[in-house]
């Protein structure tokens, strides 16, 4: 492994999540053409795989996308998003299927080379229901694909988590792509409620998701505590509001902190994962280490840093205690600076009541 | 995520939410509906008797109903809309030929779709040949009388 990246290692639990990843795509497809067969016995095999990788490929992607704001608003969704990426080049490959084989059933048989073919068979572009819709599932896919090339930690970590985290944003602009090339392409022609009822309904449902997730998250933003700094430092809790080995997450200043009580110990740290942006303050205390609910990158609170031989480090934040009380101060120590956590004495704890 | 990028991620769906809904509404008011003004509607005959004979092809489904009390007749159930602008059925000669009925003489039309009956008389005909009256090629013969499968595409 080398220290200037540090790849998510393979593991039982990444094993068992591709296998139900294999398993659930040949258990779709087999359903799907079995159903399809019963239902449309004149439809050539080509077609039934056609529709079948192009439904699934479909499905995926909604799947993906609300994994997102499902993990944020209910932390049992977390164990889907460990892997998603794994999710998100097996949806590719299942596009391009799609994509492969329907170029080689509407457009191989032509004068015209394939890919000039899916350009020019159709130039109605003022026409709704006559659109070129192929187009638009020929650039999703070319998208889908970039994001399963630079999938890997390597370009993680050689692009920075903020700018690969910007480009993977490109995969809303294929879910509206692929959106309207099912809406201009299949559903023009194929007017069974079966495609554009079911679609409707998911696509609203992850408008809905995404917008109240990101309005959860930007209240938050706002209205974390910002009262009289007290020689720069801002009440953030009660002790006994951190649970042990937990952490309670504010945006004080430009950024989210984390602050974690373990040990008798308070420390506050960025909450921003240097892998790829996890909410460390989701993560847990194990074995003195703050642990990255994402994917389990893991970082020393008090020195700021992940343990030897790792190299990620974190900017740290002063903290003391105050009676009963959690104080922060929000102006950030560069990364990687070790800071001496408070430490919780017998009588700033109030007793237990029972 | 760090705090630009969460921004960034609520301004994409906020805009995703007005423009996806507007966009999926207009595609689908395009949708060409099935036409419901009256149209002229072919006179068709009821089925006429019990089927006595099938061909099934990917196509369409043939049937060979009736018998010599109440006629027989040709049933032609089309799977698949017919590529032909015009589709004739006509008798075929039949090998032991020899009576009184014009073997050439046009026995009906198919729609373009869906379901046709055509009333073929008394006596029971087993081979058609359905063709393109504008190219003037073969779509399809019909032997009822040999397995149900036989019959030749072109
Ligand atoms: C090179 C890229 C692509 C081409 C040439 C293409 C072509 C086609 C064609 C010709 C159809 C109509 C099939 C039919 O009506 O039987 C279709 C339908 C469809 N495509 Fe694509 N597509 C491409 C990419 C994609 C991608 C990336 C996705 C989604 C991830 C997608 C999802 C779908 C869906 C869901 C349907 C409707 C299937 C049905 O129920 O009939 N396509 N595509
Ligand atoms: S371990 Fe991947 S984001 Fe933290």
């Amino acid at each position: 492994m080398s220290v200037h990246y540090r790849a998510v290692q393979w593991n039982r639990q990444k094993r068992i999540y591709d296998a139900c990843i294999v398993g659930g795509i040949v258990a779709f497809l087999a359903v799907f053409v079995l159903a399809h067969r019963a239902l449309h016995p004149e439809a050539t095999t080509e077609t039934v795989l056609i529709r079948g990788t192009a439904t699934l490929a479909l499905v995926m992607l909604h799947g993906i996308l609300a994994i997102g704001p499902l993990a944020r608003i209910d932390r049992r969704f977390l164990p889907f998003l460990y892997n998603r990426r794994h999710l998100g080049v097996a949806m590719f490959l299942v596009a391009a299927v799609h994509g492969v084989l329907s170029i080689l059933q509407f457009h191989s048989l032509g004068d015209e080379f394939p890919l000039v073919s899916l350009f020019t068979s159709n130039t109605q572009y003022t026409s709704l229901a006559d659109f070129p819709f192929q187009p638009l599932g020929f650039f999703a896919l070319v998208i889908l694909f970039f994001m399963a090339a630079t999938s890997h930690d390597f370009w993680l970590a050689n692009l920075s988590p903020r700018v690969w985290k910007t480009l993977h944003m490109f995969v809303y602009l294929a879910y509206a792509l692929v959106v309207m090339h099912v809406m201009l392409g299949a559903a023009q022609r194929d007017s069974s409620p079966w495609l554009v009822g079911p679609l409707a309904a998911a696509m609203l449902g992850l408008v809905v998701l995404h917008v109240a997730a990101g309005r959860r998250e930007t209240r938050f933003d706002a209205g974390s505590p910002s009262e009289t700094p007290d020689e720069g430092f801002v009440d953030l809790c009660a002790i006994d509001d951190i649970p042990e080995d937990r952490a309670v997450t504010a945006c004080l200043g430009d950024e989210r902190i984390a602050v974690f009580r373990y040990d008798g110990k308070i420390s506050a740290i960025s909450n921003v994962c240097r892998h790829q942006n996890g909410p460390l303050g989701e993560g847990k205390v194990i074995d003195g280490c703050v642990t990255c609910p994402w994917h389990g990158f893991q970082y020393l609170p008090a020195e700021g840093r992940a343990p030897e031989p790792f190299t990620e480090k974190l900017e740290t934040y002063d903290v003391r205690i105050d009676g009963d009380r959690v104080l922060v101060n929000p102006t950030p120590h560069p990364e990687g600076t070790a800071r001496p956590p408070a430490v919780i004495r017998e009588r700033d704890v109030p007793e237990e009541r029972s | 995520m760090i705090r630009p990028l969460r921004r960034a991620h609520f301004r994409v769906w906020c805009v995703l939410a007005l423009v996806l809904p507007v966009a999926f509404a207009a595609a689908y008011r395009a949708i060409p509906r099935t036409v419901t003004s009256p149209l002229p509607v072919r006179a068709m005959p009821e089925a006429r008797g019990p089927v006595v004979a099938t061909i099934d092809r990917p196509a369409a489904l043939y049937r060979l109903r009736g018998s010599a009390e109440v006629g027989y007749q040709l049933e032609v159930v089309l799977k698949r809309p017919l590529r032909s602008a015009r589709v004739v059925v006509r008798a075929a000669a039949n090998a032991d030929d020899g009576d009184a009925v014009d073997r050439d003489a046009i026995l009906g039309t198919l729609d373009a779709r869906g379901l046709t009956r055509i009333d073929i008389g008394r006596e029971r005909l087993d081979r058609f040949v359905l063709s393109d009256a504008i190219r003037g090629d073969i779509v399809d013969t019909l032997d009822f009388g040999s397995t149900s499968e036989e019959g030749s595409r072109p």
